[in-house]
């Protein structure tokens, strides 16, 4: 029984214990701390709005190296393709020219030797 | 002159000073923001502290809620007052670092890392930290009640804190709380009738002589 009493008188005096509380403070330099804090986050704003323009330039330059070479690529590609059927063409005919002379295809070569 | 009326010409002059400097603020005008830094700063610092029981933090959480408002000043549209809008901005300051410390505290497995890696500051035990204010002889129980506070749900937490270690009216902490005046009082009614529960089974298990 008196334990019971014990406990609830120490509940409510621990309740009581913020009756009188003073509030607390903060010291003379805060509002220096905070300006100097602004200012270094208006510092590493700069830095980092300067950091991230550099990025975008260097990306736009790369992109457009990027664009450039496949246009030069692109370029060199399509004439080289176009020389090398020129190529294949006149082997072919080349070809086609031989084998007449030389009548290598000729499949009526032996009728013809015949006939003779 | 009656006492309310008395009451509401002090309320409008207020507003009109209180108007003067938000527009003066908006301005980005620096000595309007020293003004409004010295009026504030120790009731915020203190509702910070109430929360979060660590100078350190107290402090941090103080100066984000300076720049906040120097930040979104212009967005202030004058629904509540000034000092309801900062005290807000401080609360919700304050339960963002304690819910980001639950969250670090869950993932044992980081708090393990960077507690190898950290500075010894970071890791100022809380618990072992009393709120300034408190009496000598009132130390110990301020102690275990603040402790019981942190069991507390969080909005019978706010309405406690604001009430009982800022001083709010309960007006001022529906204000700030953004809800009805009974819902405060059933929030702080609750608060007590947890706390005094949890306070019996506290004693009963740390058995008093």
């Amino acid at each position: 029984m008196k334990k019971r009493t014990n406990i609830h008188e120490e509940v409510e005096k621990t309740l009581r214990s913020l009756d009188e509380l003073e509030p607390a403070k903060t010291d003379a330099f805060f509002y220096s701390r905070l300006t100097a804090r602004l200012e270094n986050r208006n510092e590493g704003r700069y830095e980092l709005n300067g950091k991230t323009e550099f990025g975008f330039k260097v990306a736009v330059a790369a992109v457009l190296a990027m664009v450039s070479l496949n246009l030069i690529s692109l370029i060199q590609f399509q004439p080289a393709q176009t020389e090398t059927a020129e190529v294949e063409t006149t082997t072919e005919d080349w070809a086609e020219e031989f084998m007449a002379s030389y009548q290598v295809l000729d499949l009526d070569y032996y009728e013809n030797l015949e006939q003779e | 002159m009656p006492l309310t009326k008395v009451q509401t010409s002090y309320k409008a002059t207020k507003r009109i000073e209180e108007s003067a400097l938000i527009e003066q603020l908006s301005q980005g005008s620096e000595s309007a923001f020293r003004a409004l830094v010295n009026d504030y700063k120790d009731r915020v610092y203190n509702t910070c502290m109430g929360f979060l029981r660590n100078p350190h933090d107290a402090e941090d959480v103080s100066q984000e809620v300076f720049i906040e408002v120097f930040d979104s000043i212009g967005d202030f549209r004058e629904d509540a007052s000034l000092s309801t809008w900062i005290y807000r901005i401080a609360v919700t300051k304050s339960l963002e670092l304690i819910r980001y410390r639950k969250r670090k505290k869950r993932s044992g497995f980081f708090q393990a890392l960077n507690g190898m890696f950290s500075e010894p500051d970071d890791n100022i035990d809380e618990a072992e930290f009393m709120h300034p204010g408190v009496e000598l002889e009132n130390k110990e129980r301020a102690k275990i009640l603040f402790d019981e506070i942190d069991k507390l749900t969080e909005k019978q937490k706010v309405a406690f804190t604001l009430q009982k270690v800022e001083g709010l009216s309960y007006q001022e902490v529906a204000d700030v709380m953004e809800i009805s005046l009974p819902a405060v009082e059933s929030l702080i009614h609750r608060a007590k009738e947890n706390l005094k529960k949890q306070l019996h089974s506290y004693y009963q298990q740390n058995e008093i002589d």
